[in-house]
């Protein structure tokens, strides 16, 4: 959103994966590791959006149904990979459909989004590359808003 | 005529404030220099009685200006000024033939006494 | 540069220093007279003040320095301790701790709203005796009179030294024992003692042993003496001029050194010290154990030493792993390899868990001296007593346990102890007590707060949780005591009316439960009425790797510590009762509540088998059992926190990663039945 007021042009990269039918990114800076869906601990009495915890190389990581956070309607058969991000010393996976890949976009192919529509309050806008139309959600405000709840 | 002094210090500004303190003193100041490498020279022209050596110099340093100095004179009075942490290399000035040190900042008293000392006036 | 090297030690010596001087101000309160803790203490602020200067830091130095001046006038009995010199020590110790706290926060020593200086110039009134009154003369001289060399001296005298001395003498050169002191404001001590034996060895003159040790001396860990035993053809005068020659030397003692006459002298001192009340003996004996212990320590990084214990919860991980893997093949030669890599690795956790380990000391020590000015503030008159301050636990608890305990200790002041003229009242000695104490017990580390004051009142803590909505009144009333003081550990309960300064930080004793159960452990109250109140609290001794029993729900892996675990049975459907709506089972005439695992953390269960395992959990002073499926057997996990998006659940103190990759949650034993 700010990033889409600024006057000046700048470039930055996002990781960029499906989720249900829409194309969604994270900010590369936040990622850090691609991993393919594994099998997940589930942990009785947590947020219902968190989907349990797995081992990811001796660290417990809690996974997150990003669909669910998004309040998108996704099959359980379309989740592929888990994208893990760290920020604020919180490491959490994001469970995905495709990962798409690194996508370089600049500010000025990016549409700010209404916080009144349906990511618009979790993105920082909406990245057109083409005829790509990419939701680029905001990692830390998803993050803190699980974390601040109950 | 008081004992001759070689000062040695790459800050002009120590310099200066030894060569005050010794010569109040009643020590005569020979010469001076600012590295290690114009110190070695000066000793072999000067012939002082006693050097104040600074450790820390540019192109050649105290330690290794003390050990050029004893090899050609093995009486050489030398007297190394070191900052606070450089316990190490006065140590090391020692091993090599330093016959004493002072600390910086320095009390003047401090500095005559060891001159004294170094020169046998003491 | 070169400063932010030092600070971090700086930082760490200066507190120690500080804590040190409490320690000794503490002892000086009630005994003025004490030399051995005054010598202590102008060490200490000497040894500061060297510190300080070296970091720059002229205003702590400064301070560090008139209270030195102060001690050095004390210690050569010129001058008098006094209250009043004990209470601005004090002060300055705070000054200090509070310039240390700006140092650690921003950098620099100046603090804006503390008069530095005031403090200063009343310690330079002291010293120009304008305060109190200065010994008269003749008794100067008799406190100085003493010859400290005539003392044994300092240096273990072994057999090889003898020998070496006896070959000497044949070789035609004397021993000699020689005491050097430095003037007080030598900078670089260590390498003007260098000097010094340089000196010696330049003169032909051998040294065959130091105290303190070269490492020592090298490490600038001496006050201002060094004592040494030298070889030398000169004679006690030449070597006495030579050394007394080097710069900043101020003192040297020479004396010929005749080891045989030094032994009977140690054995003779031996003797002196032993008739000293066998309690003195051991108290110097014990302090100077530690002291020989302190030499022999290394700082680590923290950083390190928990990067190290992760290594080896990896490492615990694997073993297990491999073991799984060799349990399809049964391969001989390899099992004796492998019950080898257990062997090592178990003896290798249990290293590392030792070198986490601290005594509890490094809480308790700041303890004295908060009790005292609470106390004080209070107007009530405490002894305070610690017991068992050498027990070891691991630091994490250290650094969690330390304001929990200081609530308690301020409880017991502000609530517990009753002022004198009530105590007298009550037939009490005027004094009040209070215990704070640390042992092992099992696997666990027992911390208990005692005080021999009013005890707590059950009737308004029934009011006051009545008032509070925390209880029903008639439920409250059937309560045994025990349950109606777990009730103080609800969040938002306090008793107190007006929230005193001391006590009402808004730090409640729920705060005290939840540090102590974040940390496994538990908290128990036992109270009487006018006897006193017993705060207990159990830790086990260590976090991270715990010994747990794994049982399964479904196809769920859940551990359970093994510290928490009473006994494990196996009961049938009918054994099952329920009183008052809460299914019950009877062990040995013991009415025990359960739960099924599988109803506390809402996990779909068909219709349980006839036949149940259920594992009894203790926690402090209550009993309860879980219902599982399956016991599958003990093991060795390696705690992790389940990390902040699961701070929610009350339920799990963590997860493990089993030797198979899969993980196990923790069961939070204090939190499942509540």
């Amino acid at each position: 959103m700010e990033i889409g007021e600024k006057e000046v042009m700048q470039e930055f990269e996002v990781l960029s994966f499906i989720v249900g039918d829409q194309e969604m990114a994270f900010d590369v800076d936040y990622v850090e590791i691609v991993i393919d869906l594994a099998e997940i601990t589930p942990v009785p009495k947590s947020k219902p959006m968190i989907k349990g915890i797995i081992n990811l190389r001796g660290r417990i990581v809690p996974i997150i149904d990003l669909a669910d956070v998004l309040g998108a309607n996704v099959g359980d058969s379309q989740y592929e990979s888990i994208v893990v991000i760290k920020y604020n010393d919180i490491e959490a996976g994001f469970m995905v459909g495709t990962v798409k890949g690194v996508l370089r976009a600049s500010t000025n192919e990016l549409e700010s989004i209404s916080s009144l529509e349906r990511y618009g309050e979790k993105s920082r806008g909406l990245i057109k590359k083409g005829n790509r139309l990419v939701v680029y959600l905001d990692v830390t405000k998803i993050i803190d808003e699980i974390a601040g709840e109950g | 005529m008081g004992k001759r002094i070689l000062i040695v210090d790459d800050a002009a500004f120590m310099r200066m404030l030894l060569k005050d303190i010794v010569s109040k003193a009643g020590f005569e100041v020979v010469g001076e220099a600012s590295n290690g490498k114009e110190a070695v020279e000066k000793y072999r022209e000067l012939k002082p009685d006693a050097v104040t050596m600074d450790i820390t110099m540019p192109e050649m340093n105290g330690i290794d200006a003390v050990k050029e100095i004893k090899k050609t004179d093995p009486n050489a009075n030398i007297i190394m000024v070191s900052a606070m942490g450089q316990q190490a290399m006065v140590i090391e000035a020692i091993q090599a033939g330093a016959k004493d040190f002072i600390v910086k900042p320095f009390q003047p008293a401090r500095v005559i006494e060891a001159l004294k000392k170094a020169v046998g006036e003491a | 540069m070169m400063r932010d090297e030092y600070l971090s030690v700086f930082i760490d010596e200066t507190k120690e220093a500080i804590q040190n001087m409490n320690d000794i101000l503490l002892k000086l309160e009630k005994d003025m007279e004490d030399m051995e803790s005054i010598n202590e203490l102008f060490r200490i602020l000497h040894t500061l003040k060297g510190m300080a200067g070296t970091m720059e830091f002229n205003i702590m130095m400064t301070l560090c320095h008139r209270m030195e001046n102060l001690l050095d006038e004390i210690r050569n009995g010129r001058m008098k301790l006094t209250e009043d010199i004990v209470d601005k020590l004090f002060k300055g110790a705070d000054i200090l701790e509070q310039m240390l706290g700006s140092i650690v926060e921003g950098g620099s020593d100046e603090l804006e709203d503390v008069d530095v200086e005031g403090l200063v110039h009343e310690l330079e009134e002291f010293l120009e005796g304008k305060s109190i009154g200065r010994i008269p003369k003749d008794e100067v001289e008799k406190g100085e009179g003493k010859s400290e060399v005539e003392e044994g001296i300092p240096i273990e005298i072994t057999d090889d030294l003898i020998h070496v001395v006896n070959e000497a003498k044949n070789k035609g050169y004397n021993s000699y024992y020689i005491r050097v002191t430095l003037k007080e404001d030598t900078q670089l001590k260590s390498a003007r003692m260098y000097l010094v034996f340089h000196k010696i060895e330049e003169l032909g003159g051998e040294l065959l042993r130091t105290f303190p040790p070269v490492e020592d001396i090298e490490d600038e860990k001496f006050d201002l003496d060094v004592d040494m035993i030298v070889v030398a053809k000169q004679s006690a005068e030449e070597l006495s001029s030579a050394v007394g020659n080097v710069t900043d030397v101020a003192r040297v003692v020479v004396r010929p050194f005749e080891p045989e006459e030094e032994l009977e002298k140690k054995r003779e001192e031996e003797r002196r010290r032993e008739e000293v009340s066998e309690e003195e003996g051991k108290r110097v004996r014990k302090e100077e154990r530690k002291r020989k212990k302190i030499t022999q320590t290394v700082r680590v990084d923290i950083e390190k030493l928990d990067t190290l214990m992760n290594l080896m919860g990896e490492l615990v991980i694997a073993r297990s792993r491999i073991v799984e893997t060799l349990k399809k093949y049964s391969i001989k030669e390899v099992d004796e390899s492998l019950a080898q890599l257990s062997r090592i690795t178990l003896d290798l956790q249990n290293i590392v868990m030792k070198i986490r380990m601290v005594p509890i000391a490094y809480v308790f020590n700041r303890f004295p001296r908060m009790v005292r000015d609470l106390a004080k503030q209070m107007n009530k008159e405490v002894d305070f007593i610690i017991k068992g301050e050498e027990t070891e636990l691991d630091r994490t608890f250290v650094e969690e346990i330390g304001d929990p305990l200081l609530h308690l200790l301020r409880n017991s002041i502000d609530h517990g102890i009753e002022s004198k003229e009530e105590r007298i009242a009550k037939g009490k000695p005027p004094k009040g007590t209070i215990v704070l104490s640390a042992r092992h017990e099992g696997n666990n580390v027992v911390i208990e707060v005692v005080d021999d004051g009013k005890g707590i009142d059950r009737d308004k803590i029934i009011k006051s949780a009545v008032e509070r909505g925390l209880i029903d009144e008639t439920k409250a009333m059937m309560l045994p005591d025990d349950k109606v003081f777990e009730l103080i550990f609800l969040p938002g309960f306090s008793t107190k009316e007006e929230v005193t300064e001391v006590s009402g930080r808004g730090v409640g004793m729920d705060v005290v439960k939840n540090v102590v159960e974040s940390l496994n452990g538990s908290v128990s109250i036992e109270s009487q009425k006018d006897k006193g109140t017993r705060v207990t609290i159990r830790l086990p001794l260590t976090l991270a790797i715990i010994q747990a029993l794994l049982v399964k729900v479904r196809d769920f892996v859940y551990a359970i510590p093994i510290a928490a675990i009473d006994s494990t049975l196996k009961i049938t459907k009918e054994d099952i009762q329920v009183v008052q709506d809460q299914e019950v089972v009877m062990i040995r005439q013991e009415v025990v509540p359960i739960i099924k695992l599988w109803d506390a953390l809402g996990i779909p269960h068909d219709e349980e088998a006839t036949s149940m395992n259920v594992v009894i959990i203790k926690v402090g002073n209550r009993k309860y059992g879980i219902v599982v499926d399956t016991l599958i057997g003990q093991d060795d996990i390696v705690i992790k926190s389940l990390g902040k998006l699961f701070s929610d659940v009350k339920e799990f103190s963590g997860g493990a990663v089993l030797g198979d990759g899969s993980i196990a949650l923790i069961l939070d034993v204090a939190n499942l039945m509540v």
